[in-house]
């Protein structure tokens, strides 16, 4: 008999250097919950369902939330073709606790917002696999091992 | 989905969002992405 498969989508994540400084200052159970939620996420035939909310005035700008507290600033990027697979890439930019203090926050300027449009634009990427590699991109079982640890 | 509500000027202008967050896009379009080694240094548990 043959095996069926139920989704040909593989979903990766990629880690901007500053996600690393958010999760940094992030307790031990807190960091344990952020990667538990992006384990669940790369785990998803529907990635797309953990999508909390968008960022207003900026479209491109996701996030998913985690408990009433943490908030992960990404974008997700689906469907993008390869040879006879389809790939779905989480950007993970940034995560940090809920609540902010005024005169913390800076603005979304256009020139952010076409960096944006830059990253998520897949029609200049010639080969998938090897961009994926090349910007260290994580898997689901990548942050299974870390939470089996 | 809803709509994450920001903004202390409340006129409607440019999103304020955490400045990590423009770090974060700025990292990824200059390719500076988190390894495995990294990733696994930040962890406390």
């Amino acid at each position: 008999m043959r095996t069926v498969e139920l989704s040909d989508e593989e979903n990766y994540a990629i880690l901007a250097e500053q996600f690393g400084e958010g999760m940094s200052t992030l307790g031990a159970s807190d960091q344990r919950r952020v990667v538990k939620r992006l384990h669940t996420v790369l785990d998803s035939d529907s990635p797309q369902y953990y999508v909390y909310e968008t960022v207003e005035g900026c479209e491109e700008l996701e996030v998913i939330r985690e408990g009433d507290s943490l908030r992960i600033y990404c974008r997700l990027v689906m469907g993008i073709p390869q040879n006879d697979a389809h790939y779905n890439v989480l950007f993970v930019f940034y995560v940090d606790k809920h609540g902010y203090e005024p005169g913390t926050l800076s603005n979304l300027d256009a020139a952010a917002t076409e960096w944006l449009e830059e990253i998520t634009d897949f029609h200049s990427v010639a080969n998938v696999d090897a961009y994926l590699e090349e910007h260290d991109a994580k898997t689901a079982a990548f942050f299974a091992d870390r939470l089996d640890r | 989905m809803t709509k994450f509500e920001y903004g202390q000027d409340g006129k409607g202008e440019q999103p304020s969002i955490p400045e990590g967050v423009l770090k974060g896009i700025e990292d990824i379009v200059e390719g500076r992405t988190l390894s495995d080694e990294e990733f696994d240094d930040v962890l406390d548990f």
